[in-house]
């Protein structure tokens, strides 16, 4: 066998050796992340994208599963016809989640998805019909993916995870979250 | 400890978010246009033109609770003036407007802010100081900067949250303690800690200076009432369009109604100020 046709299978030997495997706690888990939410279309034109920060804690019932219960906040400049105009509102919300996942040594990849809640700082969406007036609550889709990267410590890693979300009491409004966190296990 | 306090803070920080009120379009008060319009022909066939449009927006309040009504005859009572529900401080106004030019050349627009408390009403025309052709009209309470839109354009601008407040004030001085308007909006008095009544304008004596009323109490700061009605006036020189809403933060917490202007009227706070009127003698 050649030497550039041994090359290959040394490198997948090189890379399954458990002398590189790197460890990770499992167990409870605390995330705390910041990134942006970006609405889609229909609402796009009515919302800028705004920074987020959201934190989560959790529980690994197994190596692949886990549920956890979150909390995120937004903010937005509305771009609403004028007036008004340079007004901004916030998006709060929480909820529960589930996710499954799996390690292929120091990185993660997993899917989440659950529901919650959501509620709007003020109603300066009235004007293009996506809140009602006297309604500041929603309910709260969310589902998407990510993957972390285990650091030498094993109680620590940086993830990146993009969630889609919808409020179908907000016009049935539809967003990307996307964020970096860092996740300690303990 | 300082859980309890979290909430709490988080909690006043949700009262203070702002809610944003307009028109709507079937208002039951025809005088609350949510766009008004004026430059344009008057129909008339004489080349005239509507010269200037008003709106006005009466906020959508609470009714008082029984419990405070009584409180609050309790310290007029004690001050011996009267206090208002919606005082000063209770809430924080300002109005966002945004003018169109719909014509094809450019033009100026003036945009006066007026109102009301829940005592007085304050109209500049309403408030005639002399019949001398050459005197100043009665000025408003804010505004009236000369605006240049260009042909199509649009411009947005802001009675900002101290203006309306300065506002609420001048109406005090000029409706309830008889200051002459000019000197009520030309100074500053936001940062007033009472008003000092003088004596009512003497038709028959229009070139009188203002004198102190003797029998009369002043006013404290307490005891002001904030503006719960907006008056716009919209004077343009071409034809042109002034849309507007007006922002409220609820610092009292208790003041703004949750459905704002979709509300049932008999769920709203009903005011009934008394417009202020001066009539200078010929």
């Amino acid at each position: 066998m050649s030497a550039m046709r041994r090359w290959p299978i040394v490198a997948v030997l090189l890379a399954a050796s458990p002398v590189h495997a790197r460890p990770a706690s499992s167990g409870w888990y605390a995330e705390g992340g910041f990134g942006a939410v970006t609405v889609l279309p229909k609402h796009r034109d009515d919302v800028a994208v705004g920074p987020a920060i959201n934190v989560r804690i959790g529980r690994d019932l197994f190596s692949w599963l886990s549920l956890g219960i979150s909390l995120a906040a937004s903010s937005h400049e509305a771009t609403v016809p004028a007036p008004p105009e340079g007004e901004w509102f916030q998006l709060y919300r929480g909820g529960g989640d589930l996710r499954i996942g799996g390690r292929l040594d120091r990185i993660a990849l997993f899917i989440e998805g659950g529901a919650g809640l959501a509620v709007i700082s003020s109603n300066i969406l009235d004007k293009v019909m996506v809140t009602e007036p006297g309604e500041n609550f929603s309910i709260g889709f969310h589902g998407g993916a990510g993957f972390e990267y285990q650091l030498e410590n094993r109680h620590y890693a940086l993830g990146l995870g993009v969630d889609a979300f919808l409020l179908p009491q907000f016009d049935a409004m539809k967003a990307i979250d996307s964020r970096l966190y860092l996740r300690y296990t303990y | 400890m300082k859980q309890r306090l979290g909430l709490l803070v988080l909690l006043g920080a949700c009262a203070n978010d702002p809610v944003y009120v307009e028109c709507p379009d079937a208002a039951t008060d025809p005088t609350c246009l949510r766009v008004i319009e004026a430059g344009q022909d008057d129909g008339t066939g004489m080349g005239t033109v509507v010269e200037e449009a008003k709106t006005r927006l009466v906020l959508p309040i609470n009714p008082e609770k029984p419990e405070d009504a009584t409180a609050r005859a309790a310290r007029a009572a004690e001050l011996g003036v009267d206090v208002p529900y919606v005082k000063l401080g209770d809430i924080e106004v300002a109005v966002e407007w945004t003018i169109t030019n719909l014509d094809a050349e450019e033009g100026d627009a003036l945009v006066e802010l007026d109102g009301a408390t829940e005592f007085f009403g304050y109209d500049p025309d309403l408030v005639v100081l002399s019949t001398d052709d050459e005197a100043p009209p009665s000025p408003g309470l804010d505004g009236n900067i000369p605006l240049h839109i260009p042909a199509g354009g649009t411009l947005s601008g802001i009675f900002r949250e101290d203006q309306v407040r300065e506002a609420s004030i001048d109406i005090e001085q000029i409706t309830r303690a008889n200051v002459n308007p000019f000197a009520a909006t030309l100074k500053i008095n936001k940062n007033d800690a009472l008003i000092q009544p003088f004596l009512p304008f003497d038709p028959l004596d229009p070139e009188a200076g203002p004198m102190i009323d003797p029998n009369a109490i002043p006013i404290p700061r307490e005891a002001f009432a904030h503006m719960i009605r907006i008056d716009l006036v919209f004077s343009p020189t071409r034809h042109m369009t002034l849309e507007y809403n007006v922002r409220i933060r609820d610092i009292r917490g208790d003041m703004m109604n949750d459905k704002l202007m979709a509300a049932d009227p008999a769920d709203l706070q009903a005011f009934a100020p008394v417009d202020f009127e001066v009539t200078a003698a010929p």
